[in-house]
């Protein structure tokens, strides 16, 4: 039984995609700043923008059944909706990679939001209307409770899910390296005149903050230099030097045994 | 899960009969086991010993009540079919959403990052076709990478988030799509509906199917085509048939620039479905069918010769390496790659058992329709499609990769073998003669149980990681990745040029190539055994190594999957971890350079030794 209710928005009128498709579009060219807000904001915006792509191409192109209200007939629509959806950008990033600008946020507004205002436009002239307006079917108390079931407990299973993983203890390591920049970074390139410039850097992915202390040793295994550090996790530090130094030893506060060790000479 | 409620409830047309829909019931109780899977995830991860126990009651909650539900239903379904509709979506979801609770966070599977690879070379570059070292094919069929490339810039997602949007979009594309072929062809919403249940045993359904993987954007659009390709077939005039062309044209092109294989077996399948339209007198249909496949052939031929002419030196060693298992095999000789599982005995006996019941069930099958389908082209081609089944335990036992390959194939065999086996199940349970029709509901539901939990036990992950793991194992694919392989992953990728020989054990082979950008080199295996200076010299030297990663765990934990090193000669044969000095003798090794010390993972610049650039 249909019972009445709020009316549906009427995403089949090839009118509102296009207002919603032209609206989604300049609404992801416009920089809209950071926060938590905003990028809710904008991914909400971007998805439409993807989403009425799809719903606008299958408006004109009318691969499935219009107006057939039955449960395969409206899976299909939105099956076919999808589809469009994911294939505009498929062949899409052809277009974006041979024009000036290149794959970038700029281009996919632009690109979706022509064929959003496009498609829909074939179907607007073509005369498609939606038919009777629609109105959103409420369901009844049984499908109520067992909706609401089903969705606490899918959303208990995620929580597990995702909560479980974040849980596992993280591994705690610090990196060092010494790299000698014998090479071009890019190229790979041999370098033709090597300063005997190397490049030291110590990357903490410890669980608190640390303090270490780095010995830079020349050949023969003879301290030139000791620097103290304080990293906290994520934190890196980096510093060039030259020969003689050829080996550096990293000590973790308040070992005394070394907790990492590198060099770029004969061992 | 309201989506699906809200499809599902009647139309205006259907009866008060339909009302009586058990998805209702059904849908907390596959919700509920989906919860379990959870539970034996968690469990996984934090060691408990029930959560083998709760992950194996989860997935036979998800599955059992469904199929007994469609199994039980009486005719074609046309009446029950917004409760069929309904819990097909419920499960395709559910699935969906374990695999996503397998790896909430972040990528873990081999092929994901080297996918990952080319979708940030996109971010980065702002172009297509950078050059792929994990996986040197990928850019050139960028069709996944394009679409999570838009998400990820349109919406401010990662990578890994944006991946999963689309490759869950597309799962409910293949989830519709797939019941709407069936639907189409057996003019059955139950049929459409146990074809699509079963397809869900597929051995990598529940896994990799759900993976930023390229193969998962593209089945989807294959089954698209097939089932609007359905239309062209239809006697009537055809409305908006122009209309339909462009579509049809459209989605064989998305599937050619998306993947390669998928977009052959589409050809294929359109070329098999007009040949028997033409076979059986429908010439109109036919040549429309194979017209379609000429464009197919058209757009893969352009593209090969155009922008992937790699595709078929990518290809080819899996197929030779097939052909020669086949010829191995067919030789008398006791075939020197593939064989026989190495699984724990329950796993050994449900895989067998699961290939045995559709092993057998097809012949069967076959005999069951051969009288009502033979007329009817696409259905004869579903028929004969699924005999391709039976290359799936051949290609298990000869293949070098036979389990993946297997696997591999299932993930498009299925959609035939589904269908029949589907079409047999209504005609059998609905037979005028069948007495005792809950007994053989019963039995039809206990045989789509075994070959469901064939096809988790033949499937991904493997057994030492169907549960995810609370710390990385060596040569442990998902549970191999961990934050130190990581690390020295993206160091690689910042200090070292792109693309240097690099060797490494199977882990970091994993993560250094997609995240190092860097060639990682295979046959490495000697170069850690070897125990004398000179040997090891010559071997570097030899394959030009330029850099050596040295993962110290390999000398605390034996690999989990039986080899430390992709080609590891000593393979299956390791009974004890590879000795400490083996690892460290390369800060002995004159002209190594020890460039990285992450603690586990130390990695030597041996360009000195090798005297490569």
């Amino acid at each position: 039984m249909l019972r009445k209710g709020l009316v549906r928005p009427q995403l089949d009128d090839p009118a509102t995609v296009t207002v919603l498709g032209a609206l989604a579009a300049a609404l992801s060219l416009v920089p809209l700043g950071a926060g938590a807000v905003v990028g809710t904001i904008q991914g909400l915006v971007g998805a439409a923008l993807v989403l009425l792509t799809g719903q606008a191409l299958r408006l004109a192109l009318r691969p499935s059944p219009a107006q057939d209200a039955g449960p395969t007939a409206r899976m299909e629509r939105w099956a076919w909706t999808i589809a469009l959806s994911l294939a505009t950008p498929v062949l899409g990033a052809f277009v974006l990679d041979v024009g000036p600008g290149g794959i970038a946020r700029a281009g996919w507004a632009v690109l979706l939001g022509a064929v959003t205002v496009v498609a829909a436009g074939v179907a607007w002239f073509r005369g498609d209307r939606p038919g009777a307006r629609p109105r959103l079917r409420l369901p009844g108390p049984r499908a109520v409770v067992t909706t609401a079931a089903t969705v606490v407990i899918l959303g208990l299973a995620l929580t597990l899910g995702v909560n479980s993983a974040a849980a596992v203890p993280a591994a705690s390591f610090t990196e060092l390296s010494l790299v000698p920049r014998d090479t071009d970074a890019v190229t790979g390139v041999p370098v033709a005149d090597p300063s005997g410039l190397a490049l030291v850097t110590v990357r903490s992915s410890e669980d608190r903050d640390r303090g270490y202390h780095l010995e830079l040793q020349n050949q023969a295994g003879v301290t030139v230099q000791v620097v103290a550090l304080q990293l906290a996790p994520g934190e890196s530090w980096e510093q060039d030097v030259r020969v003689p130094v050829s080996r550096a030893v990293l000590y973790r506060d308040p070992d005394r045994e070394p907790y990492r060790q590198v060099w770029s000479g004969e061992p | 899960v309201t989506a699906v409620l809200a499809v599902s409830r009647p139309a205006r047309a259907i009866p008060e009969e339909a009302s009586r829909s058990l998805l209702p019931a059904l849908a907390p109780v596959v919700a509920f086991g989906l919860l379990l899977v959870c539970v034996g995830y968690a469990g996984g991860r934090s060691g408990s010993a029930p959560a083998e126990t709760a992950y194996w009651a989860g997935q036979l909650t998800i599955f059992v009540p469904v199929v007994w539900r469609l199994l039980a239903i009486r005719g074609p379904g046309t009446r029950e079919e917004p409760e069929i509709v309904g819990l097909v979506l419920l499960v395709g979801a559910a699935y969906f959403a374990a695999k996503f609770a397998y790896a909430p966070l972040d990528l873990a599977f081999n092929d994901e990052f080297q996918h990952w690879r080319t979708a940030e070379d996109m971010l980065v570059t702002g172009r297509l076709f950078d050059y792929n070292y994990a996986l040197p094919i990928s850019p050139y069929y960028p069709g996944l990478e394009s679409v999570t490339v838009a998400v990820v810039q349109l919406t401010g997602l990662s990578i890994f988030y944006a991946g999963v949007l689309v490759v869950g979009a597309a799962r409910i594309v293949f989830t519709a799509a797939l019941y709407l072929l069936v639907r189409r062809v057996s003019g059955s919403a139950r049929v459409a509906g146990i074809a699509s249940l079963l397809f869900t045993t597929a051995y990598y359904y529940k896994s990799i199917l759900a993976m930023f993987i390229y193969t998962n954007l593209a089945l989807p659009f294959l089954v698209l085509v097939l089932c609007t390709a359905v239309r062209l077939t239809t006697r009537r005039p055809l409305q908006g048939e122009r209309r339909t062309w462009i579509v049809l044209g459209v989605l064989v092109a998305v599937t050619v620039v998306t993947h390669h294989l998928t977009s052959y077996l589409l050809i294929l399948a359109l070329g098999l479905v007009g040949v028997l339209h033409l076979y059986r007198g429908q010439p109109g249909a036919g040549w429309r069918l194979l017209a379609l496949a000429g464009a197919g052939v058209a757009c893969v031929t352009a593209w090969l010769v155009f922008v992937a002419p790699q595709t078929i030196g990518y290809l080819a060693p899996a197929a030779t390496s097939l052909l020669d298992g086949v010829r191995e095999a067919g030789s008398g000789a006791t075939p020197t790659q593939g064989g026989l599982l190495h699984t724990p005995v329950v796993d050994r006996v449900m895989s067998y058992g699961g290939v045995l019941a559709v092993v057998v069930a097809l012949p069967l099958a076959w005999w069951r329709i051969r009288r009502t389908q033979r007329d009817r082209p696409w259905a004869l081609a579903l028929l004969l499609a699924s005999a391709t089944f039976y290359a799936v335990p051949v290609i298990r036992l000869v293949s070098a990769s036979g389990t993946e390959h297997a696997a591999r194939l299932t993930n498009y065999v299925l959609i035939p073998v589904a269908s029949v086996l589907a079409v047999a199940a209504v005609e059998l349970l609905d037979s005028p003669r069948r007495r005792n029709r809950g007994f053989a509901v019963a039995v039809a539901v206990a045989v789509a149980t075994v070959v469901m939990v064939g096809g988790i036990t033949s499937g991904w992950p493997q057994y030492w990681e169907r549960l995810p793991s609370g710390r990385t194992l060596v040569s442990g694919s998902e549970s191999g990745v961990g934050p130190e392989g990581l690390a020295a992953g993206y160091w690689a990728q910042e200090m070292l040029p792109d693309g240097r020989r690099i060797a490494a054990d199977s882990n970091n082979v994993t993560l250094m190539g997609p995240l190092g950008q860097q060639n990682m080199l295979h046959g490495m295996a000697p170069l850690y055994y070897g125990t004398q200076v000179d040997e090891v010299t010559s071997f570097i030297r030899l394959y030009a190594v330029q850099y050596v990663v040295v993962d110290l765990r390999l000398a605390r934990q034996l690999p989990v999957d039986g080899e430390y090193f992709p080609d590891d000669p000593l393979a299956s044969r390791h009974d004890r971890p590879i000795p400490l000095e083996e690892l460290t003798k390369f800060d002995r090794l004159p002209g190594a350079r020890r460039v990285f010390d992450g603690g586990d993972i130390v990695i030597y610049d041996t360009r000195g030794v090798s005297h490569a650039p």
